[in-house]
């Protein structure tokens, strides 16, 4: 690797850094600024005498600087802190809940990609045709489809009406159906529209008709050629995607009762579990940040007219 | 691509009814069901003091046992109060501050250990729920009042409390009363002890995840008989859909907090039963007592008459919730006031007005938005009824703090009984040690005739004295009008119709062997 290209990581590295403690440090002031958590932890009988007790106990009856420079100092030693619900370390239960994130994530990514990948380049091939115009008008209904209405009427249906699936919990691969596919349709719908256009862009190169010329069939054109290009682009939006799939996460755990990372940063905040809030919020941002290093990093290894050090920004 | 999804639907249907009928499926011995509860949220701990609240209660109820039982269900209404022998088989009064208990033989603890009296003495020993350092403060609340628990001999335990105390009794049979058991309260520590407790309930733990589910299994050796179910699970399903969908489906066996105007799409169903019970609870208003225009207690009263209050419960509740005869409920048995009533009459709000030389200032209500069920819709026609008698009053909807921050006049709250007795419920919501006073919005000399009756009543042991003393509370509570009740409201849940269970007014859900039976297949 080149030296300009370490340089582009390292500087990128830094820039994630700061990222990151700009998002902790706005959840902080946030969630502090949005009332006292002893309000929602404790019932609301509680004698003021005992709720002061537990605000000594949760550091809350210290200026908030101070309560701040003691996170920062903390977190730079990898401790998260407590729940103040249940006193179990924060990072723990952030752990517990991640492979689940990652499992329904990755399936309905996976399922997303399926689905809109076929729909977009299918609807590229037929370019202004009557299918054409019927795959992306099902598109647009796939990804202005709320999480929650998708997820709703899926239960309703499946459920409710038909009873053949499970409508929530995460004890058997059958549970996982109807929030995969809750989360995938809507991006399964921008995804096919991405695709569509990447698709058309690359059809109209020049190597494409050489491809045509030199005898090659259809399908070896659109998977020897196509294809290949028109991934680049859509490598980039995916590393977008995996922000809106999180983001999805939240509600669509909500709605199946799916007990990943969306799930818990709900619950806590609605509890005002402070430490686990920003827990999660700080893994939710490690992800989208290391995730979009990635992307950056196989494109400009995918893609020899991109060097390193542009894509990752920083270089002389 | 349709075909596609329509593939794995197939795929899924052909598996699904076997693995959704895994849970129902009887026991290899051919008797017991399992019996799986969807709820809105799951406790943070299973460690009973700590988790108070009522999706914390509803749980720890069938793991724990207190000494004492108060018989729920012995009220055709869920809120009985008589009390009756459980882990203890008696207990005598020595002095008005001394109680001897006499523990059940043979009991055992979900390990195999026996009960014995120090195990008792463990639980309510100083350092857990009283005394400066108390492990749970949130104990202090109930058993401060403690100055000495000893064990007298293997099965005798002496309660002492620093002053004459009626309720002790009652304190025994409630909140913050489970038993645990010292030996693996001592070996597992705090921390380990709440994530899996060992005690002498029905239900042993099996495991226990927040923000998945609480699984628990029978525990045969139970001292009441063997339960019913073979394993509860209580299994977190915030989204009502999604826990009605579960009922219907088959997956779920009952389901908890389904909002009243919910109750009839669910009743719908032929093989769900809707149950519900007016909770031991009541949604109160604060009036700010120091407010310039609320200062006159004549606008107060007039305030509180003006509430229809039936109205609400018909039309927000569906005649589900109730009105109580002013913060008196019927389980405070001899205390309890017969004849009493909220006042609701707009004339004399009127008149009050008047007299009170009253011209419009505005008046504003705040309530937070979610919290309290029908809050929002509530406040809206207080004010309509407001309006009615001549009150320039305003709604504001604000986030927690703010509901009791600067420029707060009226604004809303709740009273739990949390022991049948006027000293659980107004002495601690509205006394000089509840939050109200503290904070000052109650003024200390409105309050104190109300404190001096309370204080008194606080020594009294005289049955006939103490109600004395009780009417005398309310009059002045009522005359002062720091607030008023607007109403009790009511919980619901959705049962599979063939099982039997019935509901208590507190969240605690009874489904030991007398209170849970499934229909004999």
């Amino acid at each position: 690797m080149k030296m300009s290209s370490l340089k582009a990581i390292g500087f990128r590295a830094v820039r994630s850094l700061v990222t990151l403690l700009l998002c902790v440090t706005l959840v902080f002031v946030i969630l502090r600024a949005a009332g006292d958590p002893s309000e929602e932890l404790l019932p609301p009988e509680t004698p003021p005498d005992i709720r002061q007790e537990y605000r000594v106990q949760w550091g809350l009856d210290r200026p908030i600087v101070v309560q701040y420079l003691n996170f920062l100092s903390r977190v730079a030693r990898g401790d998260l802190g407590e729940s103040f619900a249940s006193d179990l370390p924060a990072t723990e239960l952030v752990m517990r809940a991640i492979p689940k994130t990652i499992l329904l994530g990755g399936s309905a990514f996976l399922l997303a990609t399926l689905i809109g990948m076929s729909l977009g380049v299918t609807a590229a091939l037929r370019h202004g045709t009557a299918v054409d115009r019927s795959l992306i008008a099902a598109a647009v209904l796939g990804y202005s489809m709320p999480v929650f209405f998708l997820g709703i009427l899926l239960i309703l249906v499946f459920a409710l009406q038909l009873r053949v699936l499970p409508s929530s919990g995460s004890s058997s691969p059958v549970h996982l159906i109807l929030p995969t596919i809750t989360l995938a349709l809507p991006l399964a719908g921008r995804v096919a529209r991405f695709a569509r256009t990447a698709t058309l862009e690359v059809m109209g190169k020049p190597f494409i008709r050489t491809a045509r010329a030199k005898g090659l069939g259809q399908l070896a054109v659109i998977l020897g050629h196509a294809l290949p290009n028109a991934m680049v682009p859509l490598l980039m939006f995916f590393g977008i995607e995996i922000g809106l799939i999180l983001s999805g996460a939240v509600v669509t755990e909500t709605i199946f009762a799916w007990p990943g990372l969306g799930r818990l940063l709900v619950d806590s905040v609605n509890m005002r579990d402070l430490p686990v809030v920003q827990a999660v919020i700080l893994m939710i941002t490690l992800i989208i940040v290391l995730s979009n290093l990635f992307v950056d990093i196989l494109h400009a290894l995918l893609d020899p007219k991109v060097s390193l050090a542009r894509t990752l920004g920083g270089a002389g | 691509m349709y075909s596609i999804k329509r593939r794995h639907f197939m795929q899924g249907a052909a598996v699904t009814p076997f693995i959704l009928n895994a849970p129902f499926a009887f026991a290899a011995d051919g008797e017991r069901p399992d019996f799986t509860v969807a709820v809105a949220a799951l406790p943070a701990t299973l460690e009973p003091a700590r988790e108070l609240s009522n999706v914390g209660t509803r749980v720890t109820y069938s793991i724990f046992d207190t000494l004492i039982r108060r018989d729920f269900l012995g009220s055709p209404d869920g809120g009985g109060s008589e009390l009756k022998p459980h882990l203890a088989t008696s207990w005598e009064r020595k002095s008005p501050s001394e109680l001897i208990v006499t523990l059940r033989q043979g009991v055992k603890f979900h390990n195999g250990d026996e009960l014995t009296a120090e195990d008792v003495a463990y639980t309510f020993r100083d350092g857990r729920l009283r005394g400066e350092k108390a492990q749970i403060p949130g104990g202090k609340a109930y058993f401060s009042i403690l100055s000495d628990v000893k064990a007298v001999d293997k099965y005798t335990v002496r309660f002492t409390t620093r002053v004459p105390d009626v309720l002790l009794e009652q304190r025994l049979a409630s909140w913050c009363a489970w038993i645990v058991s010292k030996r693996a309260y001592e070996e597992m520590g705090f921390e380990g002890y709440s994530r899996a407790p060992v005690a002498t309930g029905p239900y042993k733990v099996v495991s226990h995840n927040q923000s998945d589910a609480t699984v628990l299994e029978a525990f045969d050796d139970y001292f009441l008989g063997k339960p019913t179910a073979k394993r509860v699970t209580f299994r977190a399903v915030p989204e009502l859909a999604a826990r009605v969908a579960g009922l219907v489906s088959g997956e779920f066996d009952l389901i908890t907090n389904i909002p009243p105007d919910q109750e009839a799409v669910v009743g719908a169903y032929q093989d769900i039963d809707v149950r519900s019970v007016v909770l031991a609870n009541s949604h109160v208003l604060v009036f700010d007592t120091r407010d310039p225009v609320l200062a006159d207690k004549r606008v107060r009263q007039a305030l509180a008459s003006a509430i229809d209050r039936q109205k609400l419960v018909d039309t927000l509740w569906l005649g589900s919730a109730k009105v109580p005869a002013s913060h008196n409920y019927p389980e405070y048995g001899q205390m309890y006031v017969e004849g009493r009533k909220l006042p609701y009459d707009p004339e004399r709000s009127k008149a009050l007005l008047k007299e009170a030389g009253y011209n419009g200032q505005k008046i504003t209500y705040r309530t937070q938005a979610g919290y309290y069920t029908n809050a929002l819709e509530a406040a809206q026609i207080l004010i309509e009824m407001w309006k009615a008698v001549g009150i320039n009053a305003e709604l504001q909807v604000v986030e927690g703090a703010a509901l009791r921050g600067p420029g707060s006049q009226v604004f809303n709250w709740s009273n739990s009984t949390r022991l049948p007795d006027p000293l659980g419920a107004l002495w601690v919501a509205w006394g000089p040690a509840g939050e109200i006073q503290t904070a000052g919005i109650w003024e200390a000399a409105s309050a104190k005739a109300f404190d001096d009756a309370g204080r008194a009543l606080e020594a009294e042991i005289d049955p006939a004295k103490r109600k004395e003393l009780f009417v005398k509370m309310l009059d002045q509570w009522e005359e002062e009008a720091p607030g008023t009740i607007l109403y009790q409201p009511s919980e619901a849940y959705a049962i599979k119709r063939s099982i039997s269970w019935r509901p208590t007014t507190f969240y605690f859900m009874d489904l030991r062997p007398d209170n849970l039976r499934f229909a004999q297949s």
